[in-house]
């Protein structure tokens, strides 16, 4: 072999060689324990949180995260609006930390408007998304969809004077670590509705089936059912705006949940019978809260001046005030600024009960509030001497001072408002979030709902216009012209 | 150790002194500008000034377009026109080692190519003195992955003037190499498996669309950044090393 093809042979080794090194280089430092990613942002909200990158930490090995960012709602672009584009950009960095923190367990796709037509059909099919849908999160026979509402909390266009839509907060963080959580720990809890007793559905779009999807993307599996005695399996029951009383087998089948410490969330509006209601008092009457009959009303402001008489003075706005600055399931509501809206409530019972159970007073009326009862004429929505202003109570939460039968803390959340979980869920679904995951043992979890931090820029013409002349021709004529100089300079 | 600050000092200041380097730089500060410019007229930008860095550094024009053709540009006179003129042959027989001098041109490049990115730089102060509140860790993160992926272009036109002293085959060589690692992984991004997840590995504006220009710096994006300029730096000196046989 001549000395120059050895040479030769020995160069292309060596760079074969440099080309493999790198490979392994780059493959070694792609494993998790070598991977890092450091979040440069002043809120450390740039990336995942430790929660959600513990979550994904758990994940089975082949699980798979598919995002369809493509604009699906019209109305949230009209007027510019910047939602679609926010969101994306916002949903887009946190899959692909989500990949990079899950060291190889996750595969991770984004479907965008971009993506080549087979590919977003194929997908699609695949995973069997319906409109709506922006995460697809699946771990062998398991799957959790996230929905675009379930991620950002937006504030829709208004046509009157051309205020385009915007995102208040986002919770893409959060959701995606409930989504793995539920994933990697491969089971769910289930929650029974009850609709024996002529509550609505939870298949229904004008009854239950907003608290049923919300439960499903909180992470319970809801179930419905007809009464407390079909409950067995049961984590959680939920009542919702019960008309007719237990029958003596479920009553008896509520009893022995109330008594092996299981959760309860019940909800009854002013519609309730009494019949009924005082089934609830006796059952709660240990816990030290029941319902009171009455239409919670307060008197509402208009040009100054505080009027009743109205039908709108049975709905409630609760600020911050008004929401317990002690208890897990207000205080992320609280820290999060969150306004919720009660409609139709009727009070609840706020007293002591045994020594067993602690209670707390989860939201409450104005001082000028009343319970306004019916006269012969119906519901006037006006004070009478009958009547009493006051604090009321609208919810309360009541659990054991410490863990009874199995650990169970005996959890109870009592609502005097029926409609704030059917037409009104809205108004209020961070209040029936963070109840439902203080329920299910999770107390220390906020809403996982964050500003978003926008900033805006809104200069004056002068500025665009000094911004662009020194971009355009200011900056790249200076460099020209110090070009010239220097061509002339080297000319002498 | 002398002799290559010689060098690169040399390097640095024939790059000051050459009118060519000047109108690279003023064409990429003009088409700059008008990217900037364009992208501020939009109302999604102007809504909220977060979605500039990546709109600059990682999905717009910048990234897909000017950084692939730029770096080349800058690395013909480098290896190639020294060559073409006959001055190669008599660096390589200095008493210099060949990979300083692969070295001494590289860092002359990188540092010359920051003056094009304080352009870009003086943009986004340009917009904070008009009062802009700019998320400061979207820009500079935003910024320091497009340097890094700069000088991976660098590394990837020297190694292409190394080859040539035909000076249009020096620069297109090296654009076409930066813009295959460029689209080749984003042509496979979908796939499904290890041709997928190997492509997304590699996928640049992947790194600086979701990580940098999120505030967000990655390990592996700077192992990746910096290994590849390493390795065609490597295969640069081979090639100068082989001239001496394989001309």
């Amino acid at each position: 072999m001549s000395r120059r093809l050895r040479l030769g042979l020995l160069t292309a080794f060596a760079a074969a060689c440099a080309i493999a090194f790198t490979m392994l280089l780059l493959y070694t430092f792609s494993r998790p324990g070598l991977r890092v990613r450091i979040d440069l942002s002043s809120t450390g909200t740039a990336g995942l949180s430790d929660r959600t990158v513990s979550a994904i930490g758990q994940l089975p090995k082949g699980s798979r995260l598919t995002a369809f960012l493509f604009p699906e709602d019209d109305s949230l672009r009209w007027f510019n609006s910047n939602v679609y584009p926010q969101a994306f950009d916002r949903i887009t960095s946190l899959v692909e930390d989500a990949r990079v923190q899950s060291g190889g367990k996750l595969e991770t796709l984004v479907i965008d408007i971009n993506s080549p037509m087979v590919a977003r059909e194929r997908e699609i099919n695949r995973s069997e998304r319906k409109p709506g849908e922006a995460i697809v999160l699946e771990s062998g026979d398991q799957r959790r969809v996230i929905s675009f509402e379930d991620l950002f909390q937006i504030l829709r266009a208004n046509t009157n004077d051309s205020t385009p839509a915007r995102i208040q907060r986002e919770r893409v963080d959060a959701a995606l670590g409930d989504a793995v959580v539920a994933l990697a720990s491969g089971s769910t809890l289930k929650a029974g509705i009850v609709t024996g007793y002529g509550q609505a559905s939870a298949t229904d779009p004008n009854g239950l089936l907003g608290l049923a999807q919300l439960l499903v993307r909180d992470n319970w599996e809801p179930v419905e059912i007809d009464g407390p005695a079909d409950a067995d399996d049961c984590d959680l029951l939920i009542f919702v705006d019960q008309k007719q009383p237990f029958l003596p087998s479920d009553l008896k089948a509520m009893q022995d949940w109330l008594a092996d410490d299981k959760a309860v969330f019940v909800a009854l509006g002013p519609n309730a019978s009494p019949v009924a209601a005082n089934q609830w008092n006796e059952l709660l009457k240990d816990r030290g809260t029941g319902f009171e009959p009455g239409l919670l009303c307060e008197p509402i402001r208009v040009a100054g001046t505080l009027i009743e008489g109205r039908s709108d003075c049975a709905k409630l706005e609760l600020n911050g005030e008004r929401l317990s600055g002690q208890h897990p399931i207000t205080v992320p509501l609280i820290e999060d600024n969150r306004l919720l809206l009660v409609i139709g409530a009727r009070p609840v019972r706020f007293q002591s009960g045994t020594n067993d159970f602690t209670q707390e007073r989860l939201l409450r009326t104005d001082p000028l509030a009343w319970a306004d009862s019916q006269d012969p004429n119906g519901l006037v929505f006006s004070y009478d001497k009958n009547e009493e202003r006051g604090i009321r109570s609208i919810a309360v939460a009541t659990e054991r001072w410490a863990a009874g039968k199995e650990g169970r803390m005996g959890r109870v959340v009592a609502f005097g408002s029926a409609a704030s979980l059917g037409a009104g869920l809205d108004f209020n679904r961070d209040f029936v979030t963070s109840s439902l995951q203080w329920l299910g043992g999770d107390d220390r979890k906020a809403s996982g709902l964050i500003g978003l931090g926008e900033r805006p820029f809104q200069p004056d013409r002068a500025s665009i216009a000094r911004i662009n002349n020194i971009s355009v021709y200011g900056i790249p004529g200076v460099t020209f012209l110090i070009g010239l100089w220097v061509f002339l300079r080297r000319r002498r | 150790m002398r002799a290559f600050v010689a060098l690169w000092k040399r390097e640095v200041f024939s790059m000051l002194v050459s009118p060519f380097a000047y109108v690279l730089l003023g064409v990429w500060f003009l088409l700059n500008g008008m990217l900037f410019v364009v992208a501020l007229s939009t109302q999604q930008v102007l809504a909220d000034l977060r979605l500039l860095p990546p709109y600059l550094f990682g999905s717009g024009m910048l990234v897909w377009l000017l950084l692939p053709a730029f770096p080349p540009l800058l690395c013909i006179r480098l290896f190639a026109e020294e060559h073409r003129v006959g001055t190669l042959e008599p660096l390589l027989t200095a008493p210099i080692r060949d990979f300083a001098v692969v070295l001494a041109k590289y860092f002359a490049a990188c540092v010359f190519f920051l003056l094009f990115w304080s352009g870009v730089l003086l943009l986004f102060l340009l917009l904070h003195w008009h009062g802009a509140d700019l998320d400061w860790a979207r820009v500079l993160g935003g910024m320091t992955g497009a340097i890094l992926v700069s000088f991976l272009f660098l590394a990837t036109g020297l190694w292409a003037s190394s080859w040539s002293s035909n000076l249009v085959l020096g620069a297109g060589g090296g654009a076409a190499l930066n813009y295959l690692l460029l689209f080749v992984p984003a042509l496979f991004e979908l796939n499904e498996g290890p041709l997928g997840s190997i492509s997304r590995s590699m996928h640049l504006p992947n790194f600086l669309d979701r990580g940098f220009s999120a505030g967000l710096l990655d390990s592996y994006a700077l192992v990746y950044l910096l290994g590849l300029s390493v390795l065609f730096l490597f295969l640069t000196w081979m090639r100068l090393v082989s001239r001496r046989w394989v001309p």
